[in-house]
């Protein structure tokens, strides 16, 4: 009898020495924010290469990012600053300059954690060009609610943030609100756009609200992780709105995960499951002396 | 003190228990998931970070990714060791500390999600007539050790060892790998992803499929032996390194008695025999879950006490012992249900 227990454990292990398949792991054992900050290791030391999957405005990080400070880098769109709007006290933004295409930047206010919302703005001739996107910092801090709460001026697109240590992932519904001048948009029409390659489009309803789902589009490629470095894509969410005259062109970039269960067995975890249940099954039996 | 055979400590846990559950299972859709964040940073022992509707997270998975993330790296970088990134760790301690000195070990007995499973399912199987097994004193000593050993191998020593870049990265999280919790209270949501194996690595594989045979032992054990779980889990361990520091304690004095019926060894769920022998500092037993049992059936005058601080919450009385063996035995049997068969109709 008490061999089984042990040819299981036996079994189980030999199961986990065995070399991953090519098939890879999706996820890493840890969720992380899938905003930006999600994937910093993707880009650690590395220049930024310029997207060539959108010509909407961007936020990428550009490596070198440590506890507490990061680096970004504009893309599609010249900017001269970096804006880091903190989720604390500290309600007005702080600037921080780009050089050579890449601003090094801290939290709004370095003692409070938690997303901070980073913009970068354009402003071209007849046209107006906003890259977003969230930074998240692993210290403590208040919920992001007021920091995308607030009005801010022009086109805005305001995503709902994903929870500390989750993230976005192919096939989850998320809402995205698109604000002008702080008012909701109705009817304005927001597009998804994916590094692999996917384009979709959504009409916000009355209050500018638009729920898109992210598609189940990842490259098999990019299923391998690597270490700490759980696979991720890019994604932009971008609007574009003509008023006075003026072209206003907005946009949220993060990034997103593959769906959990493209590496996952159900049944086989409900086999486990069952395995045990009919393991612990002798103990309901009463037994005869007992009786 | 406000508890009396018609409102017994039991019917207070019962409550705590029903309210906490929901808090640590789908508080998260109560309270927002932002707020869930800061109730996490509050009260970080909550619950299970896996499950997305909860109100808090666990100590173990923070404690966990510290050392691997910041203590194991950081070692492997030794210049890189610094007060910036041992201070993470120490803040996940403290805030458990803080919540800890205010609970203690009752967390365990009155809050843990996977506890009230374990209680509300052994007390279905009383209903429903099921035996009540019992590892005995010789066996239990063993297994009290198993916890220390969770604690030691799965949350501290290899979370370390993967962030040393000693084992492989598939071993940095091995305690919630394993963790029956995060199965039962995701499936509590809904959520059955978190009963699928990954079979992309098969370290995770093998974890994974650990912890499915375990929470499928444990779902149907609990019918039939009380907290089966709870007797190897390293939050226990980890609340009895430092269950002095609570101001949440088992109270015992000396009694000429003691020792002679039992009945309040027999009333542990834990199994722990020095509380009938023992008084003082030794009758608060490292496996002592606060639940408060031994006190409700010990059948003499303020021997058995739970306390919080100066407060006495619970003592035990002779008159509250009589009311409560009328609906509960100490080992938790109670009144099963019985079907009848329908007598055959004088027609047929």
């Amino acid at each position: 009898m008490t061999r089984k227990p042990i040819l299981l454990l036996a079994l189980l292990l030999a199961a986990g020495a065995m070399p991953a398949r090519a098939a890879a792991p999706l996820e890493h054992a840890h969720p992380g924010p899938a905003a930006e900050a999600g994937a910093p290791s993707e880009t650690r030391g590395r220049a930024v290469r310029a997207p060539d999957w959108t010509s909407a405005p961007l936020l990428l990080p550009a490596g070198g990012m440590g506890r507490g400070n990061g680096r970004f880098s504009p893309q599609n769109l010249a900017a001269e600053t970096i804006e880091v709007y903190g989720p604390g006290a500290v309600t007005e933004a702080q600037g921080f300059p780009v050089a050579n295409g890449v601003a090094a930047i801290t939290p709004a206010d370095p003692k409070v954690g938690n997303y901070q919302w980073l913009t970068a703005r354009e402003h071209r001739p007849g046209e107006e060009r906003l890259a977003s996107t969230a930074w998240y910092v692993s210290n403590p801090g208040p919920a992001p609610t007021g920091l995308m709460a607030a009005s801010r001026p022009g086109l805005a697109i305001v995503p709902r943030l994903p929870r500390e240590h989750a993230g976005y992932r192919e096939g989850e519904k998320w809402d995205f609100q698109v604000r002008f001048d702080g008012q909701p948009v109705p009817d304005a029409v927001l597009s998804l756009e994916t590094e692999f390659g996917t384009r979709t489009r959504g009409i916000a309803d009355a209050n500018g609200v638009t729920t898109l789902v992210f598609p189940r589009d990842f490259d098999p490629a990019k299923l391998a992780g690597n270490g700490h470095a759980r696979p991720s894509g890019r994604f932009v969410v971008s609007a574009m709105q003509e008023r006075d005259g003026v072209r206003h062109v907005s946009a949220f970039n993060g990034t997103y995960a593959p769906e959990p269960g493209r590496s996952r067995d159900l049944m086989a975890g409900a086999g486990f499951l069952l395995l045990g249940m009919a393991a612990a099954a002798p103990l309901l039996r009463r037994g005869e002396e007992k009786q | 003190m406000m508890f009396s055979p018609s409102f017994p400590l039991s019917r207070l846990r019962l409550a705590v228990q029903i309210l906490t559950l929901f808090l640590t299972v789908w508080g998260g859709n109560l309270v927002g998931y932002y707020m869930a964040d800061k109730l996490s940073q509050a009260l970080p022992a909550l619950s299970c970070a896996y499950d997305q509707q909860n109100g808090g997270y666990c100590i173990l998975v923070s404690l966990q990714h510290q050392l691997d993330h910041r203590i194991g790296e950081a070692l492997a970088k030794a210049h890189q060791v610094t007060w910036q990134i041992l201070l993470p760790l120490f803040f996940t301690l403290l805030s458990f500390m803080a919540f800890f000195v205010v609970l203690g070990k009752a967390f365990c007995g009155w809050v843990c999600p996977l506890g009230t499973l374990q209680d509300w399912l052994n007390r279905l199987g009383r209903r429903f007539n099921r035996p009540q097994r019992e590892l005995g004193s010789d066996r239990v000593g063993k297994v009290r050790a198993v916890k220390w050993l969770m604690l030691l191998g799965l949350v501290l020593a290899l979370p370390l060892l993967t962030g040393l870049g000693v084992t492989p990265h598939a071993l940095g999280n091995p305690y919630c790998d394993v963790c029956p919790s995060r199965i039962a209270t995701t499936l509590l949501t809904g959520n059955p992803g978190e009963l699928a194996l990954n079979t992309g690595d098969g370290w995770r594989f093998a974890l994974g499929a650990i912890a499915n045979t375990l929470v499928g032992f444990i779902l149907v054990a609990s019918l039939a032996s009380r907290q089966p779980f709870c007797r190897i889990c390293p939050l226990l361990a980890f609340n009895a390194l430092f269950q002095r520091l609570s101001l949440a304690r088992l109270s015992k004095r000396q009694h000429d008695k003691c020792g002679q019926c039992g009945i309040c060894a027999k009333a542990c769920p834990m199994e722990i025999s020095e509380i009938a022998r023992e008084h003082g500092a030794k009758a608060f037993h490292e496996d002592c879950t606060l639940c408060g049992r031994c006190a409700e059936f010990c059948p003499e005058d303020g021997v058995i006490a739970l306390k919080w601080g100066p407060l006495s919450l619970f003592r035990s009385s002779r008159d509250y012992y009589r009311e409560r063996v009328r609906a509960e035995l100490p080992d938790g049997t109670v009144k099963p249900v019985k079907f009848h068969k329908k007598p055959a109709s004088p027609d047929a």
